[in-house]
């Protein structure tokens, strides 16, 4: 165990140098800088401006110290606000993980539910249309759900606000439209998963014991049938957290996602670069605590590690 | 089977599409859009703002999103009044001289910052100073660009001789011409940077503190040995005076972020550039006061070589005197211009000369202006914020002028997505949206075009002052006929058809209010008639301005312009056009296709649209990487010259046509030493008419301000640049009666 | 379609003489799951809309690009059934031509993505070893970059508008998973029987893995296909989201869609008609890829 937790560490730190090395250049390779405006300064102001920046330095100059204070775990100051971008990660992630958790929250419950109870009944016009309903999310675009429960629920209903997300009654439509997208696919392993289990021995034997269908499926089925979702929940959950761009502009959410794309087209070079690292790096430890987890639930792949 | 359930499939299909139509057929109809809750509080407004402010410090922002909230937090000697045009604030009064070149500002004493300070002349200066001195790096430094110094200090190239040397008296104000023997220019090209003959180190540890304070007060203490930069001495004519007599130097240590501090002058012992030697040259002393002799003469009296001396960097220091600023008493100030200047009193109220708190702005010059430390001038004071989501000010109890503040608590949404602000909006959950930021695709609703032609009561259209217009790039369109049939086959009498947002289709450039719609007093200060097609620009009450009205829509002309193009071009008349905009802006796209369908229409020209991300686009027309390309300019004052004539000339950075006329310059030239206001601006209508009828640029349309403000909001003053005096607006709980 | 080829494809390599049989298995088993059949047929006919549709719409005297300001938007009507954009354009011919866009983008950039991945999966698992070592942790670095935020630098240093670019681009992003899947399958098959004996007669590695052993592998790659054509098609739409997709006035289903989510409130048919179109067509796919999973892969067969 302690092997394959140090294999998998040394494994993410390449991909994060890997990571910040690539966008660190390709960025900036990216026509135009942070300080181009359709106001253009006179020369004189714009070396000032670079000067202050550093962006006059030769590149490599640039990208030693940038990765020597990153390993420091300092990620620079933003080049477009007044911030540095670990006080930015550390305003603007819980944002997104609070949205992030209700939605995942939201999608490992409603998918599941959907997912077994089409298992069940498989093949069945249940079943189609249950399916229907949980690919619903992954079918039409976010930008496209959105603004229709916005027009929906908000304006026409007026049972949540349309933006901001103030208390928890702001968080509700974003996390909804948000977890829509992952309970589609939750619902379709949950009810692969089942499936699959449906057919092997111990719920066989369940089943010859005279149990009902519906604790066959619930109690025994499930329980391994599930295993693909918490796979497919742990890196889920690292891309909910660092934030969806499109459901926190929408809704206008001061999550981290935002900035993902905002970096990019207002060449806020650290800032991206920062935000990559800051999202890989939770990415590889979800990974592993899922394997962890993985080993807990199902003891048969502890041996095989 | 597939059959059936094909049919089922299209059944859904159908069913979907004609409920989603049914349920969705338009917003409730109403007098007003959408809810309009009960007045809770009178004085607490609720605004929605265009987008996060990039920032609040007035020396590095430059949105306009963020504008108008450094200008509700900072006071100035001017300040935007409920028109748009500076009004006295902490200056009561101001002479300029004869020859508009020196402002000297007369300040009252009732000025506080939120700390109990009182706002004296010497901040005004600080901040002058930090906005155009290179460690601030600010990138609206350009808008005093008129300093007498500007240039110089920006580059570090202008010095004060602070000892006699080289038979120069000590005080005279000289510029680098080279060092070490060798020219600036050739160490230039080596990539060598100027030795800084500011820097400075101290034998003992430094403590930086407020300028008086005790050693014990020290903020942050620099290292002994650590180099610093010196950026001011005590009681020279732009600093403050000594607080005991000994000269104390104000420093910045480049640690993290930076930080400033004073520190008695005595303690910075060591130099280490100080034996280098400099090539110097005198700099010509325009400044005359009261104008004593022509112009002209000065000006090539100032273009003389002035021989160069050798000075050791001792001897040298960047001091902010060279910039033309002084304070003579702490309660006046004195800018001075290199020409004629005839906007400073104006520049006065924009961010670049809005007092910024030293101490403040020291400790921590980059992330002063957050709740918590900072300190403030204006009418509101900044208690609360979060990046993205909202801004909380309140009164401020120091303000010197209670009484013009309606507001106890402003609260401004920073919601960049133009949707959520017009839901917000709809639900009753902000009382007004900042001008221009409701979706276009909402407009013809709210312009009452899809009600039957009625508005909804609390939608409100105003003059901007901007400009949108379609750039030429002469470089590779250098035949002016294909230019001038491009311009000529443009109907903006379309453009509110396609955008639907009142816009004002012009084919003059310099923007303004529409003629018919200005007040009798105006129209008497432009000497027009009421039914003169076009726009004027009120530069300030009294003083008005009529540009040229351009190549207005003639498909005949264009026709023509286009044959004798195509006569004189020959093979490389181009057979389409590629148009550039930018994504990001819904607008920017329907005007596309509006000029891809008239330049078919009339002149059978293909058009390719081609838009780009921001940066790119910014990128590719900076570098003449493009036929044509989309831009707006929005003024940031009123006055032509330096807001819109000055994007065409032969140097400007922002000539992205690569335009070069030696015509328009020297007019310019010839403006811009002139006094008289009137001759200068006929002077300057020339020059525009020479531009316009070479079209470098295809004016398409003035901007509008779209707003909607609920019933109840009272005196938010929306005004033609886009500066609302925030403090002034309130709620009316008895709207309803008062109506 | 792409299915179809890979299919045959297989059925004429020699060595898959032995998993003939299990393909009609696959084939028979497919035919069973009645909502994969009925969203195949919708693919279809939404295909033949698309394709066909444009050209019927032109006798009517319909076409995408003529501009009418003076109309501008107008709700549905018998003129013009899924009414007109702002620009006045019928919104008919603009869902058809832009489902073309967006189902050319979805089938390129998968057999772009597909030809990456398996290529590079079979090749990783077969030389296995070091070989296999590095190659997985390119994968990797790259599955750990959020692909929309690459696709939108390599955009912006391209800067290229070209939808070729478009294509390629989507489908250099979408390959990792492919690889991963190919791998696994290449790995289990390494040492099979078949393969021994062609090892045995002296076949090249390189004929060994693309005659015998990817042709075995197909199921999963056909699944992982055919999963890979919705996604592909979303990416697309967020591009368009973003102002990134393609170049007005050519529109996709994505930039059909993004333009209408700000109109909502406004127009809704602008959005409705090609959203519920687009939104049709993925599920159709997501349907007949579960569909295909069913009847293709080894692990559900024992159900």
């Amino acid at each position: 165990m302690v092997r394959l937790i140090l294999s998998r560490l040394l494994g993410g730190v390449f991909v994060l140098a890997v990571v910040a090395t690539v966008s660190f250049f390709l960025l900036r390779a990216a026509p135009g800088g942070p300080f181009d405006t359709e106001r253009r300064v006179p020369e004189a102001v714009q070396r000032n401006i670079e000067e202050r920046y550093h962006l006059n330095d030769p590149l490599w100059k640039q990208y030693t110290s940038h990765m020597a204070n990153m390993l420091v775990l300092d990620f620079g100051h933003s080049m477009k606000r007044q911030r540095t971008v670990n006080e930015m990660i550390a305003d603007h992630a819980p944002h997104s993980l609070r949205l992030g958790l209700m939605a995942i929250v939201f999608a490992a419950i409603f998918g599941t539910v959907l997912g077994v109870t089409a298992a069940a009944r498989r093949n069945s016009w249940v079943d189609y249309a249950l399916m229907v309903v949980a690919l619903l999310g992954i079918s039409v675009p976010s930008f496209v759900l959105g603004p229709i429960f916005i027009r929906f629920f908000a304006l026409e209903l007026g049972w949540f606000p349309p933006a901001r997300a103030e208390d928890f009654a702001g968080y509700v439509l974003p996390a909804l439209v948000l977890g829509m997208i992952y309970a589609g696919t939750v619902a379709r392993l949950a009810r692969a998963g089942v499936l699959d289990t449906l057919g092997q021995d111990y719920v066989r034997t369940a089943r010859a014991k005279g149990l009902s269908e519906k604790v066959v499926v619930w109690k025994h089925a499930l329980r391994l049938g599930v295993i693909p979702v918490i796979t497919y929940l742990g890196p889920a959950t690292a891309a909910l957290i660092s934030g969806s761009f499109v459901i926190e502009k929408i809704f206008q959410i001061p999550g981290l996602g935002f900035y993902f794309v905002d970096s990019v087209v207002s060449r806020d070079y650290p800032v991206l670069t920062g935000l990559l690292v800051f999202y890989v790096a939770f990415l590889v430890l979800l990974n592993l605590v899922v394997d962890i987890l993985y080993g807990v639930i199902d003891p048969r792949t502890r041996g095989g590690g | 089977m597939v059959g059936a359930m094909l049919h089922r499939g299209t059944t859904i299909a159908v069913a979907t599409l004609t409920a989603a139509s049914l349920a969705a057929c338009g917003l409730p109809d109403g007098e007003y859009f959408g809810h309009v809750p009960e007045v809770d509080d009178p004085r607490h407004l609720r605004w929605c703002n265009s987008g996060q402010p990039e920032g609040l410090d007035p020396a590095q922002i430059s949105s306009t999103t963020s504008t108008p909230i450094a200008h509700t937090l900072f006071d100035g000697l001017t300040i935007y009044g409920n028109d748009g045009h500076p009004e006295p604030s902490l200056a009561t009064s101001w002479e300029v001289s004869p020859d508009d070149r020196r402002v000297t500002f007369h300040m009252h004493d009732r000025g506080r910052w939120s700390n109990g300070r009182p706002v004296t002349a010497h901040d005004v200066a600080y901040q002058i100073v930090r906005m155009l001195h290179p460690l601030t790096a600010s990138p609206s430094a350009d808008s005093l660009d008129w300093l007498k110094g500007y240039e110089a200090f920006l580059e570090g190239r202008g010095k004060v001789l602070v000892e006699p040397a080289g038979g120069l008296a000590a005080g005279t104000l000289v510029e680098i011409t080279g060092w070490s023997g060798k020219g600036r220019a050739e160490h230039r090209q080596a990539k060598q940077k100027q030795p800084d003959s500011n820097q400075r180190t101290g034998r003992a540890p430094l403590a930086l503190r407020d300028l008086g304070a005790a050693p014990a007060a020290a903020y942050a203490t620099v290292p002994a040995g650590t180099p610093v930069t010196l950026v001011e001495l005590s009681g020279r004519p732009a600093s403050p005076p000594s607080p005991d007599g000994a000269s104390w130097a104000y420093v910045h240590w480049n640690r993290g972020d930076g930080v400033f501090g004073w520190v008695p002058a005595a303690e910075l012992d060591g130099q280490p550039h100080g034996e280098v030697s400099f090539t110097v040259r005198a700099v010509a002393e325009l400044h005359v006061p009261g104008l004593d002799r022509p112009l002209p003469e000065l000006v090539a009296e100032a273009a003389r070589d002035r021989p160069e001396v050798e000075v050791p960097g001792r001897a040298l220091l960047t001091l902010p005197e060279l910039l033309g600023v002084r304070v003579p008493d702490e309660w006046t100030v004195v800018v001075e211009a290199a020409k004629p200047t005839p906007h400073i009193v104006a520049t006065s109220a924009s961010r670049a000369m809005r007092p910024t708190p030293r101490e403040a702005v020291s400790r921590s010059p980059r992330r002063w202006a957050q709740p918590g430390t900072i300190v403030s001038s204006g009418p509101l004071h900044l208690v609360a914020a979060r990046e993205r989501d909202y801004l909380e000010l309140v009164r401020s109890p120091t303000y010197w002028e209670p009484e013009d503040v309606k507001l106890d608590r402003l609260t401004i949404y920073s919601m960049d997505d133009q949707a959520a602000n017009a839901n917000t909006y709809y639900t009753g959950r902000c009382d007004a949206i900042r001008g221009s930021n409701v979706p276009t695709s909402y407009l013809p609703v709210l312009s009452g075009a899809r009600r039957g032609g009625r508005p909804y009561a609390d939608y409100r259209v105003e003059p901007w002052l901007g400009v949108y217009f379609i750039l030429v790039n002469t470089k590779q369109f250098d035949n002016v006929h294909l230019r001038r049939a491009l311009a000529f086959s443009l109907d903006r009498s379309l453009i509110p058809r396609v955008l639907h947002g009142g816009e004002y289709g012009v084919a003059s450039y310099t923007p303004g209010t529409p003629i018919s719609r200005l007040s009798d007093d105006d129209l008497a200060a432009c000497g027009v008639a009421r039914d003169t097609p076009g726009v004027a620009l009120i530069v300030e009450p009294g003083l008005c301005y009529v540009p040229p009205r351009g190549l207005e829509y003639d498909p005949e002309r264009a026709r023509q312009e286009l044959a004798l193009a195509r006569a004189e071009m020959g093979a490389r008349f181009p057979t389409t056009v590629v148009y550039k905009f930018n994504t990001g802006v819904e607008s920017h796209k329907l005007v596309a296709e509006y000029v891809q369908g008239q330049w078919k229409d009339v002149l059978g020209i293909d058009v390719t649209l081609e838009s780009q991300e921001w940066q790119v686009f910014l990128a590719d027309t900076r570098k003449q990487q493009f036929q044509v390309a989309r831009l707006g300019w929005i003024a940031a004052g009123s006055e032509p010259e330096s807001q819109f004539a000055r994007l065409w000339r032969c140097s400007s950075p922002n000539n992205r046509p690569a335009w070069c006329n030696p015509e328009y310059e020297r007019l310019l030239d010839e403006a811009a030493l002139m006094s008289d206001r009137k001759a200068r601006l006929r002077k300057l209508a020339e020059a525009e008419r020479v531009m316009i009828e070479e079209a470098p640029i295809i004016p398409l349309y003035n901007y509008t301000q779209k707003h909607l403000q609920k019933p109840y909001v009272r005196d938010l003053h929306i005004n033609f640049i886009d500066q609302p005096p925030l403090w002034r607006a309130w709620r009316d709980p008895d709207w309803r009666r008062a109506r | 379609m792409a299915t179809a080829t890979t299919a045959g494809a297989a059925a004429r390599a020699p060595a898959a003489v032995s998993v003939r049989s299990p393909w009609r298995d696959a084939w028979r088993r497919l035919r069973k799951n009645r909502m994969a059949v009925a969203m195949g047929a919708i693919f279809l006919a939404i295909c033949g809309f698309c394709f066909l549709g444009p050209i019927v719409a032109g006798w009517f005297g319909l076409d995408a690009t003529t501009i009418r300001i003076d109309r501008g938007a107008t709700a549905p009507s018998w003129a013009h059934p899924f009414g007109t954009d702002l620009l006045g354009r019928d919104m008919l011919v603009r869902t058809m031509i832009g489902g073309r866009i967006a189902i050319l983008v979805a089938f390129t950039a998968t057999a772009i993505a597909l030809v990456i991945g398996v290529t590079w999966g079979a090749i990783a698992a077969y030389a296995g070893g070091r070989v296999d070592y590095v190659m997985m942790r390119v994968v990797d670095a790259l599955y750990g970059f959020p692909t929309v935020v690459f696709v939108i630098v390599v955009m912006a240093v391209f800067d290229t508008k070209s939808i070729v670019v478009l294509f390629a681009l989507i489908g250099g992003i979408s390959w990792l998973n492919m690889a991963r899947q190919t791998r696994g399958q290449v790995l289990s098959l390494r040492h099979r029987e078949f393969v021994e004996a062609a090892r045995a007669v002296g076949a090249r590695p390189g004929r060994i893995l693309f005659r015998h052993i990817v042709p075995n592998a197909l199921g999963v790659i056909i699944v992982a296909a055919t999963a890979s054509l919705p996604s592909v098609m979303l990416t697309e739409a967020f591009l368009s989201f973003l102002g990134l997709g393609v170049q007005a006035p050519m529109a996709s289903w994505g930039t059909l869609v993004s333009e209408g989510s700000t109109q909502i409130s406004v127009y809704v048919w602008v959005l409705v008609a090609p959203g519920v179109v687009m939104g049709l067509t993925i599920m159709a796919l997501n349907f007949l890829g579960d569909g295909l999973r069913d009847a293709l892969d080894p692990q559900t067969r024992k159900d």
